[in-house]
């Protein structure tokens, strides 16, 4: 049996593009027939939801109630993969969150598929954002992503620098997604559809629209290249990775 | 990134409304047809080559939506200034104008006339946004009319676009008022039967200065001798501008011909 696999989105700064990431990747699995749920953190109203309604839900992560719509319905929701867009600030708060629910310690026995994707922004301050990360994360997979979607200028990070932080992370991988287009970003903000459904000319009821054509092909161009990224990291695999048996779990846990 | 090609199918098959809504069943449609006059030398006589297209076009009674991206200079909007719009490709606005028109399935005719500064920009572009698959899978037949040239750059041009433009056709155009005799047929070589190359000869330099002057159309004078010339000269203009007429009208016809090959497989035609 598949096990659950958890993907948080998330930074503590703010306006560095995770929910742009977040809809990138519910259209990824969404394309690659990979049930997927997804929680809003921005309560209480999330952006998120406003692209994809029918698979989000709006949470408030802090609140016990809501981390038990999340997390105890793991196992038995119909959706392989759960993604959490973090709002800004509450990244740490999340992930400390999660180590004090157990959820951490599951992941390590693997239970549990559980990927970070942290969204970098263009100050030294990111980097100080993996430190207090790294100490949450336990065995998860930790993506950094340059997101270029802002048209943000990244620092020149030193390399002794950079290394320092990086190799805090077991297993770290940097990701980049490239810049989109700035009207045809607007124009699917507007449409308030996820990227696929503007790439194929519909409204979000399934109506046709009229969309520009150029507009459309620079969106699937942009698209293609983002999936890339998530097919060198082999993230379907990832995902859909099986639980382990009774017996090779015991030997983890003892491990 | 070369990984993104591995999604290409999957975002193609996304685009599931080409052509919007509320289209006509393909049966009862007409044929629309995209020309790009292009080639990346200058004075290769591309505008002249647009001109003379245009008028065989509006000889059919309708037309054609014209896009002039040259950027100043003997432009097309100077010979037809009610008919042609300058285009840019420099900011997203621009390009949505032209390529949004240009892949309208509505039966009119498209002729873009590209300026050789505008060449590479054009292609990639077009490249990007699938503009070439897009129109093909919304049955618009693009062809690309290359202006041939004996420079390294246009051979080597001509052969990337052959390889690298999937779903349109490329054409070369011999036009020999500007190569003047030289045979480059081995230059340009061609693989499709609706490929073979158009020839255009030379007009004499003082009726085509006499048609530039004017800012008369070759339509009118492939329909009445043109007053105002001494008859001879009048004859060989309208005998000149049906020859070249007849190269675009063969030029359909092979187009017509391969299509119908396509949609019956079985049948030798």
């Amino acid at each position: 049996m598949a096990k659950p696999a958890v993907i948080i989105v998330g930074a503590d700064k703010g306006g560095v593009g995770k929910t742009t990431v977040a809809r990138t990747l519910l259209d990824y699995f969404t394309a690659h027939q990979v049930p997927v749920r997804a929680f809003d953190t921005e309560a209480p109203r999330g952006t998120l939801k406003r692209f994809h309604p029918e698979l989000t839900e709006v949470v408030d992560v802090a609140l016990v109630a809501d981390q038990m719509k999340i997390f105890d319905t793991l196992n038995s929701a119909e959706s392989a993969v759960t993604l959490i867009d973090v709002r800004a600030g509450l990244m740490s708060p999340t992930l400390k969150a999660l180590r004090d629910i157990g959820f951490i310690d599951a992941a390590k026995k693997g239970q549990i598929t559980f990927a970070v994707f942290h969204i970098l922004g263009p100050t030294i301050a990111s980097l100080d954002e993996i430190t207090e990360t790294a100490a949450y994360l336990g065995d998860a997979r930790y993506f950094m992503v340059k997101n270029f979607i802002n048209n943000t200028h990244f620092f020149e990070w030193d390399e002794a620098t950079h290394a320092s932080y990086f190799k805090q992370i077991k297993d770290a991988v940097e990701l980049v997604i490239p810049k989109l287009n700035e009207m045809a970003s607007e124009q699917v903000e507007l449409a308030s559809v996820p990227y696929l459904t503007f790439i194929a000319n519909k409204k979000q009821s399934g109506e046709p629209a009229s969309y520009s054509f150029v507009l459309r092909g620079y969106v699937r161009h942009w698209l293609g290249n983002v999936w890339a990224e998530y097919d060198r990291i082999n993230l379907t695999d990832i995902v859909v990775a099986r639980a382990p048996t009774a017996a090779v779990a015991k030997v983890q846990a003892r491990g | 990134m070369p990984g993104s090609q591995a999604h290409k199918p999957v975002l193609e098959h996304a685009n599931e409304d080409p052509g919007g809504c509320g289209r006509p069943p393909a049966a009862e449609k007409k044929h629309t047809s995209i020309f790009i006059i292009a080639c990346p030398r200058p004075q290769v006589g591309k505008t002249f080559v647009a001109r003379l297209l245009i008028d065989f076009l509006r000889l059919k009674g309708t037309d054609p939506v014209v896009f002039d991206l040259n950027p100043s200079g003997d432009a097309l909007c100077d010979y037809l200034p009610g008919l042609a719009r300058v285009a840019d490709l420099s900011e997203i606005r621009s390009q949505m104008v032209m390529f949004d028109r240009l892949i309208v399935d509505d039966a009119i005719a498209k002729v873009v006339d590209l300026s050789h500064t505008s060449f590479e920009r054009f292609f990639t572009i077009a490249q990007e946004i699938a503009f070439f698959k897009e129109a093909v899978g919304r049955s618009i037949e693009p062809v690309v009319l290359f202006v041939a040239d004996p420079h390294s750059v246009a051979i080597n041009a001509y052969a990337d676009l052959c390889s690298r433009l999937q779903g349109g056709i490329t054409i070369p155009v011999f036009n020999d008022g500007t190569l003047k005799g030289q045979k480059l047929r081995k230059e340009f070589p061609f693989a499709r039967a609706a490929a073979v190359p158009l020839y255009i000869s030379a007009l004499s330099p003082m009726l085509k200065a006499q048609m530039e002057k004017s800012r008369s159309s070759f339509a009118d004078v492939h329909e009445r001798l043109p007053p105002g010339i001494p008859i001879g000269l009048a004859f060989e203009l309208r005998s000149w501008t049906r020859r070249t007429f007849l190269e675009f009208r063969e030029l359909e016809l092979r187009l017509l011909l391969e299509k119908l090959r396509a949609s019956l497989p079985g049948l030798r035609l």
